[in-house]
């Protein structure tokens, strides 16, 4: 009986959610969209007339996915310093802000997982779901490690790619590009691997302008000297975009992303983050206190290179501390400067009413 | 020892120098630097004590079926203005929502406002000089009615006073178990190395065949 296994895959589902839904979210609307699935899955069930077994299976798995990161976004669990900054990211993309959802897995890799289309539209359309969901997943190992988790920049990148075919623009204006190490004439499949190499480009520069070099630093470790695959381009043509975008210097991909995101109406790819200056406080093992969102996102450059430079040759009081103890001292601080940020920015816009 | 006031407080609040007094975020001024103390407040992360299958936690670790003191909490989170509910004789490591970094010429004791001390919650810490860090408070509700706190509401009140010499807090060859923390940390006990040798005593005595 093929239906009887996608029913109770269903029934597994909606009390898996129910146990979710007792969990606390810091964004509400998790709850409420925990709750939509719920009813979705209800509608199922309980439909009078027999719904295509082959339409159930593709909304099982949907939601599958989805509970996936919704079970990692708990209070409890999310990485939250670093889903704020990615929230804040969206407002200049996105005409409303999505629901970001974290999966903590249990292997090296981040990835952003899109919402299918058709599952969006029904969702949407058909059973009422206003939001949008950015489902982006992190090694669990770096939950309390913003400098190691700022490859969900990235991942957020992928997301802004897919949401506004950004990289199939490019492609439709500049039908030959050549990307580096692609010359002649390209098989299909070649194509698609031009396609997925434009795919990372656009995220690693996505990255890049608010986390700046940060990104290649963090990637130069997580990824060493990775040559060219039929998904990613080789890092060292990586670096060099992303040097590109961050010293101002001019470089072709720049150029026809920007080309590709003025002809989506969209803003085009520069540095949102501001320098800050971590040196004096961080010498002191204080945090720093930022001053705008752009700040938030430059303490992520600035605390690599003190990072870097304090486990090459750490200075007094750093030299006192091992090397784990400083990178996990580092780590703690930029964590908390961010939370300082956020703790007073609510403190003076809390709506304050006379009782 | 010189008790801080206010305006010593203030004076050091304000230096640039790297050695002050720092306290980020520090809210509301004005309200949280008094005559002789600064009140801090209660920070976002909890560690909640839970029941578990061993009947204690073990500090002597010479059992081979140790499990670590952390086994014995539950992480939780909470947002500013959220609330977090201490029930009766429950024990929950939190921190201040303040990072501090304390002068090395000066000891601070903490205590429990007085509010809080007539709910039954009774917090005494201290931060040796040159600390850094969020201070850690291990709250204990000893009423019979749970009490729901409020995070970022002033809990504690600090009190600083100035040593006759500097104190190094990082010294060579001696780690620091709770540098720089921001968040909750169960006992480090396991780190003391005294401990180990107090087993070390105690095992050769067994194997000796002694008995008190």
């Amino acid at each position: 009986m093929p239906h009887l296994l996608v029913d109770t895959n269903l029934r597994l589902l909606k009390s898996r959610l129910e146990a979710l839904d007792d969990n606390a979210y810091f964004d509400l609307r998790i709850t409420a969209y925990v709750r939509q699935l719920r009813k979705i899955i209800e509608t199922l069930l309980s439909a009078s007339a027999p719904v295509p077994n082959q339409l159930k299976h593709f909304i099982t798995h949907q939601i599958w996915r989805a509970t996936e990161f919704i079970a990692g976004s708990t209070t409890r669990l999310q990485p939250y310093e670093s889903v704020y900054g990615l929230q804040c990211a969206t407002r200049e993309w996105l005409p409303q802000e999505p629901l970001i959802v974290t999966a903590l897995i249990q292997e090296p890799n981040f990835y952003f997982l899109g919402v299918n289309p058709l599952f969006k539209n029904l969702a949407s359309a058909g059973l009422g779901i206003a939001d949008e969901i950015v489902q982006i997943s992190l090694p669990e190992i770096y939950r309390q490690k913003p400098l190691y988790s700022i490859a969900v920049y990235h991942e957020l990148g992928h997301y802004i790619d897919t949401n506004f075919s950004v990289s199939d623009t490019v492609l439709a204006l500049n039908p030959q590009l050549a990307l580096p190490g692609m010359t002649g004439p390209m098989s299909p499949e070649q194509q698609l691997m031009r396609r997925r190499h434009l795919r990372e480009y656009f995220a690693d520069l996505f990255a890049a302008c608010y986390c700046g070099v940060a990104i290649k630093r963090f990637l130069e470790g997580f990824a060493p000297d990775a040559t060219a695959s039929a998904s990613h381009p080789e890092s060292y043509q990586r670096w060099q975009v992303i040097q590109a975008l961050v010293s101002g210097t001019q470089h072709f991909l720049v150029d026809a992303f920007n080309q590709a995101l003025k002809a989506r109406r969209l803003p085009p790819l520069s540095l949102r983050y501001e320098r800050v200056n971590v040196s004096q406080q961080f010498k002191a093992i204080r945090p720093v206190t930022l001053s705008s969102i752009k700040q938030v996102y430059g303490i992520f450059d600035a605390a690599w290179e003190f990072l870097d430079s304090e486990a090459d040759n750490a200075q007094d009081p750093w030299n006192r501390m091992d090397p784990g103890e400083i990178e996990r001292v580092v780590n703690d601080l930029v964590e908390k400067s961010i939370r300082n940020w956020m703790v007073r920015e609510r403190w003076e816009h809390a709506p304050l009413t006379s009782r | 020892m010189h008790l801080l006031h206010r305006d010593e407080l203030l004076e050091s609040l304000h230096s640039a120098d790297p050695e002050s007094l720092f306290i980020e975020p520090l809210l509301d001024e004005s309200a949280q630097v008094g005559a002789t103390s600064i009140d801090l407040r209660l920070g976002y992360d909890f560690l909640v004590s839970i029941m578990t299958r061993r009947p204690s936690m073990d500090l002597s670790y010479d059992d081979q079926s140790y499990r670590r003191i952390g086994s014995h909490f539950q992480e939780t989170r909470r947002d500013l203005g959220d609330s977090f509910v201490l029930y009766p004789n429950q024990i929950v490591l939190s921190t201040t929502l303040e990072y501090i970094a304390v002068p090395r010429n000066t000891f601070v004791d903490i205590t429990t406002r007085s509010s809080f001390n007539r709910l039954g919650i009774q917090v005494a810490n201290s931060l040796q000089p040159g600390y850094r860090g969020c201070a850690s408070l291990e709250l204990c509700n000893h009423g019979h009615t749970p009490i729901e706190l409020v995070v970022g509401s002033r809990v504690v009140q600090a009190r600083f006073y100035r040593l006759p010499n500097h104190h190094e807090y990082l010294r060579q060859g001696l780690p620091r178990k709770y540098l720089a923390n921001v968040r909750p940390l169960v006992a480090q006990t396991d780190s003391d190395a005294e401990l180990e040798r107090l087993s070390a005593i105690r095992r050769r005595r067994d194997a000796a065949g002694e008995h008190s």
